[in-house]
């Protein structure tokens, strides 16, 4: 089986039905598109680049905008653009830095695929352009410091908000709920047993920290989801994992090696330092963070890429969707495997040096 | 090794090394990343080609789970998740399975492996 055919999406010579969704859903008398650009990227979905010029209404005026459609099958794990938009009103609400919500629509007849559209970023995200910028020794701890502010913007948002009711209650242990997931995907969704996996899980299991106060987890919140022009943010993007959870996981996850992208020393996302991440974040937060539980959350990152991984080599190794780069991303699960161990080894030999 | 594994092996390695020196150095852009791709798969299948299979690091576990065979790393994973094999029943454990782990790096990435025991 070659690549799954994609639905249709956007047609740039048919724009009508999408002008009038679009003027009568933000209230405008006359939207006009174009010009209409594929973007690069967008290996799940598609990103199209709209030229709007509105008439009427509280947007009226001459725009740049994205937008996105929904992946043509669903992906493990991720919302669907509806719930995925919500996300996004819910932070834009609270101030985070994000492309500006338009507007959004299951509707499957409109361009041939659920899609939402937001405002235009400016900026790359690709988290190894952004690691290896010989400038980013300039902008790193600026830019590590503004993300940590950021994300206590994030973890403003609590429970509970019925526009996010989609995502479930807040669990009462959300380490442990994290275990369940992650050893649920192993059980019915990898065909190949996974030793260290298993131990790995089962420390985190015995080692989860006691709940804290439940937050809004962007739960994808690393170097590669970000727009970063000139060194400085521009847009925090991929809102589809967010779910109720510890704020120590989204900081666990930023700071983990595997998101790094080999840059190990600048331990916030291969950025800046863990410092100048922690003081944004607490330069905003009413809840401080507590340093020694993000460790954990970083063994927990390891687990949950690793099991990411196998998922999409599973893709192809099921038949689903025959792929190179899927099968190649199921393989890098060893690294993540090693840092989760090597982690694992130094934090049980901090509490007790004999089993070092 | 037998003559079909050899045999594999040497056709591997010249694809290869034909590859890398004939089509590789000629693309470029999204071909290119394509290209780095393919030169990697290859790499790892020849690295896998090489090794003894890493499941047989953890043969001291795995007979302690009264299985066998394919079953064994199974079993073996089940064990661990009930609380049967663990830290407290098998202080190794650990150490053993970062050996697995590393002969699976030995194979799909050893450059991971040298650059963080670096």
């Amino acid at each position: 089986m070659a690549h799954a055919a994609r639905p249709r999406t956007l047609d740039p010579d048919n724009l009508k039905p999408l002008e009038s969704w679009l003027a009568a859903t933000i209230g405008a008398s006359r939207v006009a598109l174009g010009p209409v650009e594929l973007l690069s990227g967008g290996a799940i979905g598609e990103n199209w680049r709209l030229g709007a010029r509105v008439e009427g209404g509280a947007h009226a005026g001459t725009h740049d905008w994205v937008l996105r459609t929904d992946a043509p099958s669903g992906v493990a794990l991720s919302h669907q653009k509806n719930q995925e938009f919500a996300c996004l009103e819910a932070a834009h609400a609270a101030g985070v830095t994000v492309p500006d919500p338009i507007a959004q629509s299951d509707d499957r007849d409109l361009i041939g695929a659920p899609f939402m559209v937001t405002g235009f970023a400016s900026g790359i995200a690709q988290g190894r352009k952004i690691t290896r910028d010989p400038e980013v020794a300039n902008f790193g701890e600026a830019l590590a410091e503004r993300l940590g502010a950021e994300l206590a913007k994030i973890h403003s948002v609590t429970p509970p908000r019925p526009q996010l009711d989609f995502m479930g209650p807040p669990p009462d242990n959300p380490a442990r709920h994290q275990v369940e997931g992650l050893r649920r995907h192993l059980d019915t969704d990898i065909e190949e047993p996974h030793p260290a996996l298993e131990y790995i899980l089962a420390w985190l299991e015995e080692n989860a920290p006691a709940a804290s106060a439940i937050v809004l987890c962007h739960s994808d919140y690393r170097t590669g989801n970000y727009m970063v022009d000139d060194g400085r943010l521009t847009a925090i993007l991929d809102w589809e994992f967010a779910h109720w959870g510890d704020r120590h996981e989204d900081v666990g996850w930023f700071c983990a090696k595997c998101w790094r992208f080999g840059a190990n020393e600048r331990e916030a996302g291969g950025i800046g330092s863990r410092a100048a991440f922690y003081r944004g974040y607490d330069g905003v937060s009413s809840t401080p963070l507590d340093p020694k539980i993000v460790p954990y959350w970083e063994v927990m990152a390891a687990a949950r890429w690793a099991i990411v991984a196998l998922l999409q080599g599973e893709r192809h190794s099921s038949g689903k969707e025959e792929s190179l780069e899927l099968l190649l991303t199921g393989m890098m699960a060893p690294e993540m495997e090693f840092d989760a161990l090597m982690d694992i080894a130094a934090l049980d030999g901090a509490k007790d040096p004999s089993r070092v | 090794m037998s003559d079909n594994t050899e045999t594999s092996r040497q056709l591997l390695e010249i694809a290869h090394k034909t590859y890398r020196s004939e089509v590789l150095e000629e693309l470029s852009g999204s071909k290119r990343y394509i290209g780095a791709m393919v030169a990697n798969a290859m790499d790892i299948a020849a690295r896998a080609l090489e090794r003894d299979d890493p499941a047989k690091l953890l043969e001291g576990l795995t007979e302690k789970t009264a299985s066998s065979g394919s079953a064994e790393l199974k079993a073996l994973a089940a064990a661990i998740r009930a609380g049967h094999i663990s830290a407290a029943t098998h202080p190794e454990l650990r150490d053993i399975l970062l050996a697995y782990v590393c002969a699976k790096l030995e194979i799909s990435n050893p450059r991971y492996l040298s650059k963080r025991q670096a």
